[in-house]
Order: structure tokens, then sequence, then C-alpha cells
């Protein structure tokens, strides 16, 4: 049934309600697949215990430390 | 060149403050001084009259003893995404082209209650998403020390127009490095405090969680006096609530012998030019000579916190254009378009792993500020490419300007802790090239003290670039 490189993203964005051109989806594919191929990446590390971060504050202050 | 051109804004606080010199010497100076620069684009908006009105009031003001400190009467700029009650605010886009908010942003309202005088509302990136400021609205911004060269960015046209001389102080935002982008590229300092030190109220978001505003100035000095200035509790933006406002100005001579600082030495920020990477180790040789102790480090799963930022990036700016995207999406630029669409495709599953990695990043981060009270690195692994230019090769690897020019930089805004980047010295074809220097959450006074000895030991923020070819340009 799929018969052009965009053609899974398209489903895709009909899924999640985008409207998108074809073409720009095909031009776009290949960046598309390897951003959402690096989130593999991040399978890897401990991060089950670990709840979002949101705003970036650090464990520390000025006063810990050398 | 006036002698005004390159003076540091403490340095003409005293002269005004003396009434040697009026604010009003001072804005005629610079606005005359723009009108030549206007081949580097460096300015979206010159507000010359409110500018000229302002340095009067300045001057009345402190002709009758209501001297307000040190920004008193000293000329500034903002980039063109901090609004500005009755002056356009762009954000460097068709979509807000006409745009004129009604209020001032917290930065600006701060800045105006210093006495500050706004010379314009500065070139950027198209709402901040990238960093060469290659605008396909606005043109491209030019590099001061070669005109076929990226000043960086998103905050361009305010590394462009400090180091040109145009203004002390310029305001811009970072994301992912974009103060310290454009400033390294151009030879300026740039400073990223922690998150939450400064308001974001009134800012256009690029990313909520990774945003900071901050300022770019030629010396540390300056950027500590404008630190004090603008940061603060504001109850619209509650992540500066809570914390003590340090004295910057007097952190500045804090003694820095014997502090123990981190050189980032990891594979993934090692890969620099060899032009960078030998101009940083005659850096290190200079901050070993101050007495610091140098040792080398980790930055831990920096290739992996790289990829969950861009996720967090793409999917809040994907959020923050959501309607525009689907309502007008020919308004944008190609490459700001594309780059939007891609961040649609993230699921929320995907996002908040992304924060979680964040959360594991900033727990190592930390783990390394118990033993080190700073970070040092370049600040670009390359010196700026030219306008052209889509790639750059480091070693054996091709990569885009983008993702490169980010290497160094969005570490500190996954973490939330404050960076600086002061001049260097000279890379390929004489380009600047960028010291960072990156602190504990909170502790800008270190970051500043390590910075201003740094430069105190060393010329680079005394060098210049030439002046630039006079030339009409569009966009103004």
């Amino acid at each position: 049934m799929a018969t052009g490189p965009g053609d899974d993203l398209a489903r895709m964005a009909l899924l999640l309600g985008l409207r998108v051109p074809l073409d720009d989806l095909e031009q776009e594919a290949p960046q598309i697949r390897a951003l959402l191929a690096d989130q593999d990446k991040l399978q890897a590390l401990p991060l089950d215990d670990r709840e979002p971060a949101f705003i970036p504050w650090l464990p520390i202050g000025p006063s810990a430390g050398a | 060149m006036s002698t005004l051109a390159y003076a540091s804004a403490a340095e003409l606080a005293a002269r005004i403050r003396s009434r040697e010199l009026s604010s009003v010497e001072i804005v005629e100076d610079l606005l005359t001084r723009l009108d030549r620069s206007l081949s580097l684009n460096a300015f979206i908006t010159v507000t010359a009259e409110a500018a000229r009105a302002q340095a009067k009031d300045a001057d009345r003001e402190i002709a009758t003893g209501s001297y307000r400190g040190p920004l008193h009467g000293i000329p500034i700029s903002l980039k063109d995404l901090i609004d500005t009650r009755g002056i356009r605010t762009t954000c460097g886009s068709r979509i807000r082209a006409e745009h004129v908010p009604t209020e001032d942003a917290a930065v600006t309202a701060r800045l105006r209650d210093a006495g500050a005088v706004l010379l314009g509302k500065t070139a950027l990136h198209e709402f901040a998403y990238g960093v060469t400021t290659n605008n396909p609205h606005f043109g491209a911004t030019r590099n001061p020390w070669d005109p076929e060269r990226i000043p960086g960015g998103s905050s361009g046209g305010s590394g462009a127009a400090v180091a040109a001389g145009l203004g002390p102080v310029s305001i811009g935002t970072d994301t992912g490095g974009s103060i310290r982008i454009p400033a390294a590229l151009c030879g300026v300092v740039g400073l990223k405090p922690t998150y939450g030190r400064i308001s974001r109220h009134g800012i256009f978001p690029l990313a909520w969680s990774l945003d900071h505003p901050g300022p770019l100035t030629r010396t540390v000095e300056d950027a500590a006096l404008v630190l004090q200035a603008i940061a603060g509790p504001d109850a619209r933006d509650a992540a500066t609530l809570g914390h003590d406002l340090p004295d910057f100005t007097e952190a500045l001579d804090h003694p820095v012998a014997g502090l123990r600082v981190g050189v980032v030495a990891d594979e993934y920020h090692r890969e620099t030019t060899g032009d960078v990477r030998t101009v940083f180790e005659e850096a290190l040789r200079a901050l070993g000579a101050l007495g610091l102790h140098l040792e080398d480090v980790a930055l831990p799963h920096a290739a992996e916190s790289g990829i969950a930022q861009t996720t967090i990036i793409m999917s809040e700016a994907a959020s923050v254009h959501e309607r525009w995207l689907r309502e007008r999406p020919e308004d944008y630029g190609a490459e700001v378009r594309a780059r939007l669409r891609r961040g649609q495709f993230f699921s929320a599953t995907q996002y908040l792993r992304a924060q979680k990695v964040r959360t594991l990043l900033a727990q190592e981060v930390g783990e390394l500020f118990r033993r080190y009270a700073a970070l040092v690195l370049p600040a670009t692994p390359c010196v700026a490419t030219l306008i052209t230019q889509d790639t750059v090769v480091i070693g054996d690897h091709t990569s885009d300007v983008r993702s490169v020019l980010t290497r160094m930089t969005r570490f500190a805004n996954f973490t939330g802790v404050p960076a600086i980047t002061v001049p260097c010295g000279f890379g390929a074809d004489g380009m600047p090239v960028g010291l960072q220097i990156a602190g504990r959450p909170w502790d800008e006074a270190t970051v500043l003290a390590l910075a201003h000895a740094y430069e105190g030991a060393t010329p680079w923020h005394t060098r210049r670039p030439p002046e630039p070819a006079e030339a009409s340009s569009a966009g103004h």
C-alpha cells in the first residue's frame, strides 16, 4: 500500500491531526525519521526512577563544594 | 572612529555622572555610527527619535541630582523578540512584522527604570529558531570581523551591534547558546545566567523551559552591571521567585586563585577545529597562571542529552507555534517552518522522557559541581562560518552548522547553570574565539569573577573589528 517515502508519516500526521502537505512530508521524511530513531538512544539511560525536570534547577547551591 | 564607540558602559557612566559627557552626546555619536554601519544589518528597528528624547530626559534628571545608577543615560539595544511598549517587536518574522506591544517586557521595564536609553531592536534568526541570523524576511546579519560571515545567532544582531561599537550593551536570549554563540563569534562577552535569574515575562518564547535572557557586552564588568539591573524576582515568571540577588559587581574582584575548575575534555566536547583547540589551550595556560587548579572532566551523557534537548526545543517550539503553523504556514521562512513541523511528530511520552534525561543530567552535573567551582570549554567548536555555508567539517565528520555551533553551549540550557563567554583569541582567518565558563546554579558571582580575572590577564577584549563598509541596507 505504501508508495512514497512520506506515506507512513502522512498516516502519522493524520492521526495527530496535523495538516501538512504531502510534498513537504516527503521532503522532511529523512529528517523526521532520524529524529525519531534518535529516541531509541535514550532508552538505555537509567530513567525509571526519575521524574521529568521541567525547570532545570540542580540540587546544589553556591555554598557547596570547593 | 569616534572615541565613544568602544567605551564600556562603566566608562561612559563615570563620565555621565561627573557631567563630563552627556547622554545626548553619546546617543548622537552612536546614531551617526549606526547610520554608517547599515551594511551589517544589525538592527531591525532604530528608535532614533525616542532615544534622543530619553537621553534628554536622562541628562535633565542627572543635572537635578537624580542619578539612578550606572545605566542611567547609557544606550542599549534589545533583541527584537523582547516586548517594547509602542515599538514594533517583530521576532524577526513576517507573522509579527507589524506587532506593536502595549506593555514592556520585564527586562525592558527594568532597563527603563535604570535610566537606560533604547537605541533600537536588534536582528535575530526568525523566531530565534536558529544560529545563523540569516533571516529570510529582514536579510542576513553580517559579522563585523568579516561581512561574508555569520555573526552567529539567534541573537546575531546583538552580537554584531556590540562588536561594531553600536552601543555597549544589548540584551539577547539563549535557548541552546543564542547569547554565547554570537558573543563568541563576534568577539564580545555574552552571559546566560541561571534559569530563573532574569524574568522571561514579555519575551516571545522559543522553548519555555530552556529560554534564558541575558546581556551581550564588551566587558565582563558591563555584563555584571546589566545583570544587576535586570535580574531578580518577578511574580509573572514563577522561576524567578525565592532567590536572593547578590551584588554582582562586588563579586567581580573576588579572588579566584586556588579554585578547582574542570576542563570539559570528553570526546563529545573535544570535537573542535584545530585553530579553536590551539586558542583554547592557550586560554587554559592563562587560567592556570591565575592560580586555578585545572583538571580534565567529562560531561556525562553528552550525546544523549543533545538528543533530549533537541526533543524538548522542537516539541515546545511546535507547541508555541501550533496555531500559526496550522493557519498561516506560508508566512514562515522555509527553514523554520520545516523545523517547526518536525517538532510536531514527537509524542508526549518522548517529550517527557527527554525531561527525565534532564533530571538525570542535572544530577550528574550537580555531582561535578560538588568538586569544581566552574567548568571551562570553548564556546563554539569553530569560528564564524560563511553566510553561504550549510555544513562544517571537523575531523572526518561533516555536520550542519546549527548542530556544530550549539555543541558546546546547550548543556548549560539543559541544566540551567550560568555560563559566560569571553574573547580568548583568534582562529582561522582572524575570526574571534570564545572561552566559555559555566558555574553552579545561582552562582553567577564565581562565573563573573573568573571571567573578569581572565579578561584582566589577556588583551583579547581590547581588539576591534575593521570599520564596516558604508552602505544602505534594506530592513530599516
